[in-house]
Formats: structure tokens, C-alpha cells, sequence
């Protein structure tokens, strides 16, 4: 009964084919637009002064984001196993852009910090290497634990662990022995995004990145941006480059991954149950100690915003504002605010639509008993959005669409909703797929059509993971930089895209209110769907147990 | 192989009462076990065997509060953590560590004995020789079937010389023509090892060859409680 009740058609075949167009049609435009980015990789690009500072920072900050963040999440994962902390949670939804503005007016020189104490800070540079390495590693490792924990959670590690310890293992060798490795593949798609993101970051390398050189992501959006037949043409040769360091960096984590299992497997051999207990302990609290300074970094960045947008006057070496200008903050919000509409407006554009779109693919998936692998929808994290928005601009069709505002706009949103929608697709079905269909079932067997059975019996269980992917959806969708400037050709312009520009300039105060507009709206979002987004947190937790 | 112990084995456990919040109590009746001794523990699903064997371990539990003594050998295994009690676990379900191979998931268990790694891969050798699972070395346990696994299982747990070793349903899971094989394997093996252990089931036809059988008792309810 229950088979041939979920087998059962729910929806027509106009939505099945619109659901496709929608995952798939990127590719397919993707793959015609490389022909425009022939002839790649020719003299032209290597003649280019300094490219190999500018291969090898990115590569350096991909590597030791990618491996640091991964070391420090399974740590905190490690430590946090019983008892899960949620001001990661914090942490990870705070905007890249805000956050990376407000992390170097605490910490870099002339920073409230170095005002604070003097001297003691200035190794931070304003735009460096180091200085954007550390803020992507503050932002990729709470990334890493949060959907991580959710990625243990499948994993049955506490019958494993139990069987370890029954074997003599101390909870410390169990866990890096026998559970470590298996986490990390499971992991494997979530540290490639890592890997990705960080070889080819534009938007935080763009305010916080070195300039002289810079990186590839910021080189290859401006090479892009000159719209001189030379320079476009390097930034064809660029994407077949930054293609060639993805590739390195996804065999970087694929040799992270068998480096680890080869050396657990080989020191299992070798465990010894009672000289790690001090080690452990100073792991865990090192992951206290870690987990209260980044919520405090997280704290004070907010606030520094906050003091920022409405001071008046605040010259080094000041520890605080000479003056205090509501109205300079007020007006410097009004002069934001078609900034923050079209923000706003398209990011709950996006996360409506991903959030349809992501429940119907799970359903749909579920009616045809047929799961599809992970990597099918979030395959779009695993090529730099550089050069997927670059293969985009080539095509014929993207570029003819983009011409008009509304085509513009419409093309944003549309790349919005794909890159979000892979974000939103791992927040969301991990939760799904622990919910059986028996509700829904039910509901159809008392004479309810799919949908209604899904609205009434099924939709009340997934309201907290609902929010959790809502959320996520909007939360990327107000931190989109590559694809809003690219795809928007100056027809839309977000608070991201603004707040590059304005941190370009030597004005602090409109930087500093754009920001701080983007990190309320992802507080709003958090407060409005936060009591949801608990609930589940709650139950899994008790289900976890 | 080994002798479990050179001195003689004699798990005891005793005044052993599991406590519910809602006022139930179950009261077992004293378990003694000598050496290469076998006790069944038979009783439906979800009356509390498994959180028992839990407790035996070592493993806190949180809606039950069990109290009682776990002596083996005159040692109180109270206050101990799980990898010093030397009592063993095997679990049908997730029984051997599916990212590692045969012999690593087998030298796990020897890591506590100072062995050099030859004389590690030539113990696993012979062990695996003896189960009648040759060459099966660097098999992973997705590429074996559940009798195999079930086999390696048992003797990765034997393999650690624990005084006692406990198994959580240990059959479930294989069809009834390889479970009745596997189960009279299982009693043979623990024999000729001489290993005290604890076998938990819901079926009574896997409990046939036990030495000792235990009913689990029905809840009782605390009056003073309720």
C-alpha cells in the first residue's frame, strides 16, 4: 500500500521540466560559452608581470585556508561532539563582506585594537595575504562545523567509537582512528567548496586581499571588467587558469583525505589508551578558548559597525568617536537604501524560490524511491563562480538577455537562486531524509492529494529544516558579489556590490553603514526564522543522542 | 591463541536494578560466569537489554539510572572507562569499522599488546587462517557478507583478550539458514577461546547453546515513585 500510494504522479510534467531547466540550463550555457574562451592559455597571459605571485598567493591561501579550517573544525566537531555549541551557528551566518570590513577596523593598524593597545596588532596588514588567509579560515571553519556536525550525525560514529574504546582505544584515539576518517569523506564535497572558494575568492579578496599583486579571483573580474579586447582576452586565457588551480586544489583534498586515512590506518597499529588523556584535555579547552574568542571577534566586529556607521570624527589615536552623529548615520543609511531594497527584495526572491524548488526536488526523489547522489545539486559549489559567471557572460544567449535592465536583473536573480540553491539543498535534505513518509502516507490513504498530505502531515516535521534552508538561501543570496556584478552589468547594484566600491575609497563611515545594513539583515533573517531553525537543532539533537 | 586470562575468569554481577524515571524498576538476579562460560539474555525488543549491556561497559545512560557491581577476576569494574574494563563488544550492525580493511580493523585490537607489526600481520594471518576466511587481509567489509562480518567481528573482539565479552544482537540481520551456521560458530568459537560472554537476543533459537539463560525480568512499578 505504502509504495503504490508514493509512487503515485504529484505534479505535472510542466513542473518536472522547469525544475530541470532550472538545475541544468547553467551547464548547458556554461559549456557554450567556453567556446568564447578560446584560444586559453597562451603566451599572452604568461607574459602577464607577476603571474606567478599571483598563482602562487592563490594557491597558498587556498591550500592553508582550506587545510587549516578543516584541522580546526574537526577539532571543534571533536570536542563539541556531545554537547554542540550554536554560536558557531552565529559566526557562520555573518556576511563575508561585513564581516571582513569590520574584522579590519578591529585589527589592522590605526584598528580600534591597536588603538586599545598599541603596537601589539600591526602585523595585520590592511590588505595582505596573511590578513585575508585568517579571515577566510574564521569564516570557512564555522561553515565547516556546522554542516559538518550535521554530516557526523549519519554517521553511526558512536557505535564506532564504543566499539574502539571496547578495544582498549582512549575516546581520543577512537575518535581520530576510527571516526576521523570516515568524516572527512563524508565531508569530501564540503571541503572541495572550501578549497574552491578560497583558490578563487574575489569579494573578500577585493577589501581585504593583497593589491600588488593581487589574487586570480579579483584579477580575472577586473581583466573582465575593462572591456578592451586585450584584457577580455586575458580574462579568457585567466579562466582556463583558475580552472587548472581548482583542479590542483580538489587533488589537494582528495591527498588530504588519503593522507589521513593512510596515517590513521597505519597508527591504529599503535594506540595507547591512557598517555592521551592530558592531550585531550588541552584540545578541549584550546576549542573553548577558540570558540568564546571568535563569538567575542563576531561581538565586537557587529559593534565596531555599529559605532562606525554613526561616528563623527574618530581620528587615531582615538579610542572612541570625538562625536556622535545620528543623523550622519541616518542619512548614510536613506542614501543606501535603494541599495538595501534591491538587496533584500532579491534575496527573499531567491530563497522562496530555491526553498520551492528544493522541496519538490526531495519529494519528487522520494515518490520515485529513487535517491539521487548529493553531487548532482551541489556540483555548482565545486567550480570557481568566477569562471562558471565568466563561461556565462561568453554565451551568445546570456550575453544578448543581459543587455536590457530587466534581463539584467532577472539573470542575477536566476544565478541567485542556483548558486544558493546548492547551499540550501545540504542544509535541507540531511533533515528530510531523516523523516520517514509514513505522515505522508497517511494523509493520502484518508483521500488527500500529495501536496495537501505533504502541507498537513509532512511540512509540519521539516517547519524547522524549512527555515534552516530559507535562511541559507538568503543569507548566500545577500553575500553574492562575482555573480551581481557580473550578471547585473551595473543595472543592479546590492549592498555587497556597493560595499566593494565603497571600501575602495578612503570614506570609513559609508563602508561601514553598507555593512552594517548587511549584517542586520542577516540577523533579521535569523531572528525571524530562529525560533524554527532551535526547534530542529533541538530535536536532532535529541535524536543524535 | 590467548587464554582470556592466565588467572581463571569469574564475572559477577550483582544487586543490579534498572530504574526508570516513570517509576518502573527491573531487578536482576545475581550473573556469575567462569571462564569460557556463556549467558543468554533473552527478552522482547525495547525492554532495556541493550542499555544493561551498556552499562556493562562502561556507557553513561540517560533515562535509565542502573545501579549494581561488575566484578571480574575480583577486580570492581565500577568506576573504570570503557577501555580499561577489558570487556568486548560486537554489534550485528556497524560491527567492524567499514572505512578500514580486515587486518587494520583486526590490528586495532592487538594495539595494546607490544607486538611488532610483523608479528602483528602474522598473528592476523594465522587468525584468519583458523576462521577459515584465508587472504582475506585487505578485503574492506562492504566486500563481505553479513556471516563474514559477523566472524570478523567476534574475532577482532577476541583478539583484544578481554575477560568478557558482550554481544548486542549479534545475529540480526542474516537470513535463518546462515544465522543458525553463524550461532553455533559463535558458541564454538568463545569455547575454544575461553572467553566468559554475554549474548543478548530476541530470539530464543539463538540462545539454544548457552551454558546459562536468563529471562528478562517484567517491570515492576515503585509504588513510593508513582
Amino acid at each position: 500500500m505504502a509504495s503504490e500510494v508514493s509512487t503515485v504522479r504529484f505534479s505535472g510534467y510542466g513542473v518536472a521540466i522547469l525544475v530541470g531547466l532550472f538545475l541544468f540550463l547553467p551547464w548547458v550555457v556554461g559549456l557554450s560559452g567556453i567556446n568564447g574562451l578560446v584560444p586559453w592559455l597562451t603566451a599572452e597571459v604568461w607574459d602577464y608581470p607577476g603571474l606567478s605571485s599571483v598563482i602562487g598567493q592563490s594557491l597558498t591561501v587556498g591550500f592553508t585556508a582550506t587545510t587549516v579550517s578543516t584541522l580546526l573544525a574537526s577539532l571543534i566537531i571533536y570536542a563539541e561532539q556531545r554537547r554542540p555549541s550554536r554560536l558557531w551557528a552565529l559566526t557562520f551566518t555573518a556576511p563575508h563582506l561585513a564581516f571582513a570590513v569590520a574584522f579590519l577596523w578591529l585589527f589592522t593598524p590605526f584598528g580600534w585594537i591597536d588603538r586599545l593597545l598599541p603596537g601589539s596588532w600591526s602585523w595585520f596588514e590592511h590588505q595582505s595575504l596573511p590578513t585575508l588567509t585568517l579571515l577566510l579560515i574564521s569564516k570557512e571553519t564555522p561553515f565547516l562545523v556546522v554542516l559538518g556536525r550535521q554530516q557526523l550525525l549519519q554517521l553511526p560514529f558512536e557505535n564506532w567509537l564504543l566499539q574502539a574504546r571496547s578495544l582498549g582505544a582512549s575516546s581520543w584515539h577512537s575518535w581520530w582512528f576510527v571516526v576521523l576518517p570516515a568524516w572527512l569523506k563524508s565531508m569530501r564535497l564540503l571541503i572541495i567548496a572550501v578549497a574552491v572558494y578560497s583558490v578563487g575568492v574575489v569579494d573578500i579578496a577585493s577589501v581585504a586581499g593583497p593589491m600588488n599583486p593581487p589574487l586570480l579571483g579579483p584579477l580575472l573580474v577586473s581583466w573582465q571588467q575593462q572591456f578592451d579586447a586585450t584584457t577580455v582576452n586575458l580574462a579568457a586565457q585567466g579562466f582556463w587558469l583558475l580552472i587548472a588551480l581548482t583542479v590542483v586544489m580538489v587533488a589537494w583534498v582528495y591527498v588530504q583525505e588519503t593522507l589521513v586515512r593512510k596515517v590513521c590506518g597505519r597508527q591504529l597499529r599503535r594506540h595507547r589508551s591512557l598517555q592521551t588523556r592530558r592531550r585531550a584535555q588541552a584540545i578541549l579547552g584550546g576549542v573553548g578558548v577558540l570558540r568564546w574568542l571568535m563569538f567575542i571577534v563576531s561581538m565586537a566586529s557587529g559593534l565596531t559597525l555599529f559605532a562606525m556607521s554613526f561616528a563623527e570624527g574618530w581620528f587615531y589615536p582615538a579610542l572612541l568617536p570625538s562625536e556622535w552623529s545620528l543623523q550622519g548615520g541616518i542619512a548614510a543609511v536613506v542614501g543606501l537604501a535603494p541599495q538595501l531594497f534591491e538587496t533584500l527584495g532579491i534575496a527573499l526572491l531567491t530563497a522562496t524560490l530555491v526553498t520551492l524548488v528544493l522541496v519538490w526536488i526531495r519529494e519528487w526523489q522520494r515518490a520515485q524511491s529513487r535517491e539521487i547522489p548529493d553531487l548532482v545539486f551541489i556540483a555548482a559549489l565545486l567550480l570557481p563562480q568566477t569562471a562558471l559567471v565568466l563561461a556565462w557572460l561568453h554565451a551568445d544567449s546570456v550575453s544578448y538577455v543581459i543587455r536590457s535592465e530587466t534581463g539584467a536583473w532577472w539573470v542575477t536573480v536566476y544565478a541567485h537562486c542556483w548558486f544558493s540553491f546548492a547551499f540550501a539543498y545540504l542544509s535541507y535534505a540531511p533533515a528530510e531524509r531523516a523523516e520517514t513518509q509514513d505522515h505522508l502516507t497517511v494523509g493520502r490513504s484518508l483521500g488527500f492529494s500529495y501536496w495537501r498530505s505533504w502541507w498537513y502531515f509532512k511540512r509540519p516535521q521539516l517547519n524547522g529544516a524549512l527555515a534552516y534552508a530559507f535562511l541559507v538561501s538568503f543569507l548566500v543570496s545577500i553575500a553574492q558579489y562575482v555573480p551581481t556584478l557580473l550578471m547585473g552589468q551595473g543595472y543592479v547594484s546590492t549592498l555587497t556590490t556597493e560595499l566593494v566600491v565603497l571600501s575602495s575609497g578612503a570614506e570609513w563611515q559609508a563602508p561601514a553603514v553598507a555593512a552594517m545594513l548587511l549584517w542586520l539583515l542577516a540577523l533579521l533573517a535569523i531572528i525571524v526564522l530562529g525560533s524554527s531553525i532551535r526547534r530542529l537543532h533541538f530535536s536532532r539533537d535529541k535524536k543524535s543522542r | 591463541m590467548n587464554q582470556a586470562s592466565s588467572t581463571k575468569t569469574r564475572v559477577l554481577i550483582s544487586s543490579c536494578v534498572l530504574r526508570w524515571q516513570q517509576g518502573q524498576f527491573i531487578r536482576l538476579p545475581e550473573i556469575s560466569l567462569e571462564q569460557g562460560e556463556t549467558l543468554g539474555v533473552m527478552g522482547p525488543s525495547g525492554c532495556g537489554k541493550s542499555t544493561w549491556l551498556r552499562w556493562l561497559l562502561g556507557v553513561p545512560q540517560p533515562y535509565v539510572t542502573i545501579s549494581g557491581t561488575i566484578t571480574i577476576a575480583g577486580k570492581v569494574l565500577n568506576s573504570l572507562p570503557i577501555e580499561q574494563r577489558s570487556i568486548g563488544l560486537v554489534m550485528q550492525e556497524q560491527a567492524l569499522f567499514p572505512h578500514y580493511s580486515v587486518a587494520e580493523n583486526l590490528a586495532f585490537a592487538l594495539a595494546q599488546q607490544k607486538m611488532s607489526l610483523r608479528a602483528q600481520k602474522a598473528l592476523i594471518k594465522e587468525q584468519l587462517n583458523r576462521i577459515g576466511l584465508t587472504n582475506y587481509e585487505s578485503r574492506k567489509p562492504y566486500q563481505l557478507s553479513g556471516g563474514e562480518r559477523a566472524r570478523i567481528a567476534l574475532l577482532r573482539a577476541a583478539l583484544a583478550k578481554p575477560q568478557l565479552i558482550l554481544l548486542d544482537e549479534p545475529f540480526n540481520g542474516l537470513d535463518q539458514a546462515r544465522r543458525q551456521q553463524v550461532c553455533e560458530w559463535t558458541y564454538d568459537f568463545l569455547r575454544s577461546q575461553g572467553i566468559a560472554a554475554i549474548i543478548v537476543s530476541h530470539e530464543q533459537n539463538d540462545l539454544v547453546d548457552a551454558q546459562q539463560q536468563l529471562m528478562w525480568p517484567q517491570s515492576q512499578v515503585d509504588e513510593e515513585l508513582v
